[in-house]
């Protein structure tokens, strides 16, 4: 592989050998140390092997006394090449246009990659450094990315980094945003009473506990309250933490019918088909012949080398259809109309599996057509809400 | 006699525990499968054909009897054949 490689760099010749001392003259050519390969027998009294550019004038001594004659079929390599390329001038200089405008093109911006910013837009990224003359298309020596650092740190106070770095054609942003401290700790106030409830258990952090173990609460009264006392007798105006726990109630209703609609399909089906040419289409096949149906349809477009063609064929099965009123029978009512109000609280948040303490009270009221259920859940929860002073 | 010198010669060299190929220069021959075959410490072609290559090498002839024959490459030692190789002979001289 190494030889081939080498041969190719240093150009080698294909040889016909023609005459009838073939083996003979192969042998003086080994004999000599010149590499021969991809020796290939013609005819009886021809052959054609490939040899070293520089080892083809020293095989002629080595036809004296041989009825052999030689010729070159074919040239190939490295100088061969680049000597067929410079007599195409044209390609030659279009290469070296091609290779200049390259270069120079590459001392532009191209692409803008911005890479860590959420509270900022790119857009808005993308125009701070347009207002300081980086954008698509400029030269790469016509800005400086510090000043483009400083300039959007300036600009937006919410960034804490920022990295910019030219790679090619592809300028890199990178920023790191400021973590806020939370707005709601600079806020001062009370806990109060998110809802009613019978308070069970109080940890206060921080402030001024107003309520006790036992008392009942209802929504907005004030459970700790952000005025204290510090360890100095001073009154102190802040924010207060704790967690007060209550019994709270929770109730949803729902309803179940003793009836329903059911939707049954008949064995009468009608097909037809909607063909679509670019933007026209044409229906093919008769009208539905039912009033009351269900229809399926199927799409079928061809696609050639990923793109789709423009003829589309849509196949509509429609089925016939007609509606039956089933009764549901009275238990199977109550258990759904059970599992609805079970939703109706899921949906507010409440897990069903953590009401440990809860006390379900099932409330059946019944009238014509169905049944419903009031359901009255009893849990454990913090009921701690901030409210800030304003 | 020359036979007698050669069997003492190997029975030496089997004793000393030498390669006979670089002692005796005899050929050392590499088949691959029956694509390929290198020969090495040749002593020349003596006919080439697409179905049969001969090769002389110490002490006779070596036959390749084959297919579509031909000589990949050929230095002055060494030789590398490809083809369809049906038949390996060799013969004395």
């Amino acid at each position: 592989m190494i030889k081939q490689v080498w041969a190719w760099l240093t150009g080698y010749i294909t040889i016909k050998f023609k005459g009838v001392d073939l083996e003979v003259l192969l042998n003086r050519i080994a004999d000599q140390g010149f590499g021969l390969w991809d020796v290939e027998r013609v005819t009886a009294d021809i052959i054609i092997g490939k040899i070293p550019i520089r080892r083809f004038k020293k095989i002629r001594p080595l036809l004296q006394g041989l009825n052999v004659r030689i010729s070159i079929i074919g040239k190939s390599g490295l100088p061969f090449l680049i000597s067929r390329m410079l007599q195409r001038k044209a390609l030659i200089i279009g290469l070296v246009v091609f290779m200049l405008v390259l270069y120079y093109l590459s001392g532009f911006i191209w692409f803008i990659e911005i890479h860590g910013c959420e509270q900022i837009t790119r857009e808005d990224i993308i125009t701070e450094i347009a207002n300081e003359g980086l954008k698509i298309g400029t030269a790469k020596s016509d800005f400086n990315a510090a000043e483009i650092e400083n300039s959007l740190l300036v600009k937006f106070p919410q960034f804490s980094w920022v990295g910019v770095n030219s790679k090619g054609v592809l300028l890199t942003i990178q920023v790191v945003e400021r973590t806020s401290p939370l707005v709601q700790e600079l806020q001062y106030g009370d806990l109060v009473a998110e809802r009613g409830g019978l308070i069970t258990q109080i940890l206060p952090y921080r402030g001024t506990v107003k309520v006790h173990v036992g008392d009942t609460v209802k929504k907005g009264d004030v459970l700790i309250s952000g005025k204290y006392y510090d360890m100095y007798g001073k009154l102190q105006h802040g924010r207060a933490e704790g967690i007060v726990r209550a019994r709270v109630w929770y109730d949803a209703i729902g309803e179940a019918g003793f009836s329903k609609v059911t939707q049954v399909k008949t064995e009468n089906t009608h097909v037809n088909y909607t063909i679509t040419l670019g933007n026209s289409s044409f229906n093919w096949g008769k009208p539905v012949p039912f009033e009351l149906y269900t229809v399926d349809s199927k799409l079928w477009q061809r696609h050639v080398k990923g793109y789709k063609l423009p003829l589309t064929v849509t196949m509509h099965t429609y089925s016939q259809v007609y509606y039956e009123i089933m009764s549901i029978p009275r238990e199977l009512a109550k258990t759904l109309a059970l599992e609805r109000a079970w939703q109706q609280l899921e949906e507010a948040g409440i897990q069903r599996e953590k009401i440990l303490d809860s006390h379900v009270k099932e409330y059946v009221i019944e009238d014509q057509n169905g049944l419903r259920i009031g359901l009255i859940i009893e849990i454990e929860e913090n009921i701690a809400c901030f409210e800030a002073d304003f | 006699m020359t036979n007698s010198v050669s069997s003492r010669i190997k029975k030496l060299i089997d004793f000393m525990d030498l390669p006979s190929d670089v002692v005796l220069e005899l050929p050392r021959i590499t088949v691959i499968g029956n694509l390929e075959i290198l020969v090495e410490n040749h002593r020349g072609i003596q006919k080439y054909t697409s179905e049969q290559i001969c090769l002389r090498v110490k002490g006779g002839i070596m036959s390749v009897n084959g297919r579509k024959l031909a000589i990949k490459i050929i230095e002055k030692d060494y030789i590398r054949l490809e083809g369809i190789i049906e038949r390996i002979q060799f013969s004395s001289q």
